[in-house]
């Protein structure tokens, strides 16, 4: 063993450690920093309460409030949640429980090409197949047959344009099942074949096994995925920014346009033409990356608690 | 007794066969959408998409050359900066700080950062090199999509090593090696397949984005090779494309985006079929019934 | 079929997809007794045990010729009913595999499904915790989590949960593999209990515990059954070389 090799081992080793320290911590506190820097003015002209609980956004009169991009991320997002939700445990219980071996292959690798398409594919043709679909047929239809009723009407008023919640959100789910699916089916993975022959032994059927112990076995893997899901849904930006219609408003139906905080970037970032107004920006930017950052982590935990009971 | 095993099986049959329409129902929003796709885009896909410049708006015709070019050096560029360093904080993460409860809490906040939303990273750029520069700039795009692959190259890279069975390294450790080189010659070189299928999916992620780019490389008419001007990109174009009032812009948005969908999914394949046919795990030991006596 | 056979094994041949796995197996499982299955590893002793509940249908290509004969039926016909089959014949694993539930809920768990409700499941949950050895140790805790419960505790506990439903056969696949000698002993003791009312097959890779327990030892071979016959005369006796060379530590 050379001199050379043993002080080449302390160079790499910490050039190495660098990296490391870089993505863990240098890389995502510098994001936290420059956000909240830039966020500085606008934090101190509007601070934090009022401008979390001000609609307006007028960029004439300098007067920005972030209520409608927070609503509007936090409803489309749980909207969208709460369409695929279902949908990617239904998916995993079919592809681990129930396909036989071919079509486990086919189904996984299409929800698979489902996942790598790019967010702004699912953005144009949102916005050119999806919202006319919508606006013809299917919104006309729902305001039919819900306007008689009270609360439930109120929910499908407004002239169906197709750029709207409900199509924002039908859209973000079908991005999210992917991943939601694959995350449930890895978490029914972890459970032991012996555990689930041992409910088959006492004469249940394969729903019930589903039902009895898979899915209480993995309950925090699933938690887990659901809320990373959540987690990605809220900062999905090209599909929402071309159909949620980019209105600073409360949706107050699911055929209302509205916007979110990523949508708002999207579109004014090139436009903030006062120093004010850019700061404002960097605060909604600021409170997306916070709020991602909790949901992502707490997705985390869970996840790891999951892996440290099968360990 | 009789009855209650027939609604059991009936309840059975009905939760089974709504989860296959479920599967079902994924299946139908993929077809929608990849049909749309490849219909459109295949009919307005010609050579001139690849070999022209944009005409002036308005005007039937010209291509997307500058794009296509534009998004190949930011995409490249960004990949040279960000694999070399998510590999180096995969390859601490794995083989120095598995011990350590702080490198590992720091590893799992780098997979936090896997799943941030990607236009922060514009945002953090805009900050960064657009307002000093006073101009839409292609480094800072270059920067944003490096910043979103780091992340992502860091922890399959990790994941990979960590495959690979310390009894591995333990036989390296006897003969006398140091650790730098263990990772050198044998570590690395057993995982390289899966490394190498993290890097292909960490480019196929960043080709398809465009949040990032919306205000840091931004757009640019022409074709340009000036890092420290507006450079225009295949998806940032679409965008464009698709919001602007023009029918030709659409149909060449369409080709655009077959295109990069296609470059994404192939990406995508490659880096499955990798996986299926490489050597990931160098040493399998043989459990067939026959060999067990 | 006489009165005191439970189980008639004939011509049975298993395959796992292309592989034939089970050779010609004929063997006759007597009521209220307990028949060991031994043999080194991988001579099939375990794959036989799973023909008996048709564990093996859960997982595709796997095949099965010849007949088993339990309560005066053919039990590998395609149409017999799993889920009644598999109330009667039941199964404790090698390692324990206690529900995410309470110690109640585990032990109740086969009974609910068969419907079976509150006064009477609560009776049958107590003998079967009784019947189990582990009644006095989980009284005052029957809503705990059964995780909370030793590994030993935890088989027990799967035991009772198997024999909550009342099977007429129950099938033990090396159940005291991951237990200590003290648990072990405990579990020995009770599959002689409970023979009284059940039908018992094990298989273990323990000849010493067959030896103590077994009424019966098949020894298996590669695939095959070699020999069969009372435990004492197989330990003492064996007819085959085969038989002696495992018996004897020569091999396995």
């Amino acid at each position: 063993m050379t001199k050379r090799s043993y002080y080449l081992e302390i160079v790499i080793k910490n050039f190495l450690a660098f990296w490391a320290i870089f993505s863990g911590l240098l890389f995502p506190f510098t994001v936290f920093l420059i956000l909240f820097y830039e966020s500085n003015l606008a934090i101190k002209t509007f601070g934090i309460v009022k401008f979390l609980t001000t609609t307006t956004w007028d960029p004439v009169s300098e007067t920005f409030g972030g209520l409608t991009m927070l609503t509007g991320t936090l409803i489309s997002t749980f909207i969208a949640v709460l369409i695929a939700a279902p949908v990617a445990i239904g998916i995993a219980i079919f592809i681990t429980e129930l396909a036989p071996s071919f079509l486990k292959e086919i189904v996984t690798s299409a929800i698979q090409l489902l996942a790598a398409i790019p967010s702004i594919i699912y953005g144009m043709w949102g916005f050119l197949v999806l919202a006319n679909f919508m606006r013809t047929y299917v919104e006309p239809s729902l305001q039919k047959i819900f306007f008689t009723f009270p609360l439930l009407g109120k929910l499908f008023s407004g002239p169906p344009t197709g750029i709207d919640v409900l199509t924002t959100s039908l859209v973000l789910s079908i991005m999210i099942i992917p991943f939601m699916a694959s995350m449930v089916k890895d978490s029914f993975d972890l459970v032991p074949s012996v555990m689930k022959e041992s409910a088959y032994s006492l004469g249940a059927t394969k729903w019930e096994v589903i039902k009895d112990v898979v899915i209480p076995y993995t309950a925090s893997g699933i938690t887990g995925g659901l809320v990373l899901s959540t987690g990605r849904a809220l900062g999905e930006t090209m599909a929402v920014t071309f159909l949620a219609g980019n209105v600073a408003q409360i949706p107050t139906s699911l055929f209302s346009p509205f916007t979110t905080i990523t949508v708002a970037l999207a579109n004014q970032f090139t436009e903030a033409d006062t120093p004010l107004y850019l700061s404002s920006l960097f605060y909604l930017s600021f409170i997306l990356f916070v709020l991602s950052f909790i949901i992502l982590s707490f997705a985390k935990l869970m996840v790891l608690r999951l892996e440290k009971k099968w360990k | 007794m009789e009855i209650k095993v027939f609604k059991r099986k009936l309840i059975n049959y009905i939760m089974l066969l709504i989860s296959f329409l479920a599967a079902l129902y994924g299946l139908f929003w993929l077809f929608w959408i990849l049909g749309t796709l490849l219909v459109n885009g295949f009919k307005y896909l010609n050579l001139e998409l690849f070999l022209q410049d944009p005409n002036p708006p308005g005007i039937e015709g010209g291509g997307l050359k500058h794009a296509f070019v534009g998004h190949f050096i930011i995409t490249s560029l960004a990949t040279l900066i960000g694999v070399p360093t998510g590999v180096c904080a995969g390859i601490y993460y794995a083989e120095y700080g598995r011990n350590s409860k702080i490198f590992m809490s720091l590893k799992n906040i780098t997979d936090i950062m896997v799943s941030t939303p990607s236009i922060i990273m514009g945002a953090v750029m805009y900050a960064l090199m657009v307002i000093p520069f006073k101009q839409f700039n292609a480094l800072s795009g270059i920067f944003s999509l490096a910043l979103l692959m780091i992340p992502v190259i860091t922890i399959t890279t990790y994941e990979m090593l960590n495959l690979i069975p310390n009894t591995l390294r333990e036989a390296a450790y006897a003969l006398g090696a140091y650790k730098w080189q263990i990772i050198k010659d044998v570590t690395i070189r057993a995982a390289k397949v899966g490394i190498l299928t993290g890097i292909l999916l960490g480019v196929a992620r960043i080709s398809g984005e465009t949040a990032p780019l919306l205000f840091t490389a931004f757009n640019n008419a022409y074709l340009s090779f000036n890092l420290f001007k507006p450079m225009a990109t295949l998806t940032v174009t679409i965008f464009n494309y698709i919001m602007g009032p023009y029918d030709y812009w659409h149909k060449q948005a369409w080709a655009a985006a077959l295109f990069l969908t296609l470059l994404v999914l192939v990406l995508s394949l490659l880096a499955k079929t990798l996986i299926h046919f490489g050597t990931l795990i160098p040493f399998k030991w043989k459990t067939k019934r026959e060999d067990r006596f | 079929m006489e009165k005191n056979v439970e189980i008639e094994v004939r011509n049975l041949n298993f395959y796992y997809g292309e592989t034939l796995v089970l050779k010609n197996i004929n063997l006759t499982i007597y009521k209220n007794k307990v028949t060991a299955l031994i043999g080194p590893s991988g001579c099939g002793k375990t794959t036989f045990l799973r023909c008996l509940n048709r564990m093996h249908d859960l997982y595709a290509g796997n095949k099965y010729e010849g007949e088993i004969i339990f309560e005066e039926k053919n039990i590998l016909n395609k149409n017999i009913d799993l889920i009644s089959l598999r109330s009667k014949i039941g199964m404790v694993f090698q390692k324990p595999t206690p529900f995410p539930m309470s110690i109640f809920d585990n032990v109740a768990y086969g009974l609910r499904l068969k419907g079976i409700k509150s006064s009477e499941l609560k009776e049958r949950v107590e003998k079967a915790l009784i019947d189990a050895a582990l009644w006095d140790e989980v009284k005052d805790k029957l809503r705990e989590s059964a995780f909370s419960l030793s590994g030993g505790q935890q088989q027990r506990l799967c035991i009772a949960r198997a024999i909550a439903v009342e099977p007429k056969v129950l099938l033990f696949d090396e159940p005291t593999s991951a237990l200590d000698p003290i648990s072990s002993s405990k579990i020995e003791d009770l599959i002689v209990k409970l023979k009284s009312k059940i039908t018992i097959v094990i298989v273990t890779h323990n000849m010493q515990q067959a030896a103590r327990i077994s009424d019966y030892t098949a020894f298996m071979y590669l695939g095959e059954l070699i020999e069969v016959g009372p435990t004492e005369k197989i330990f003492t006796t064996p007819e085959k070389k085969l038989t002696e060379d495992y018996i004897t530590g020569r091999f396995g």
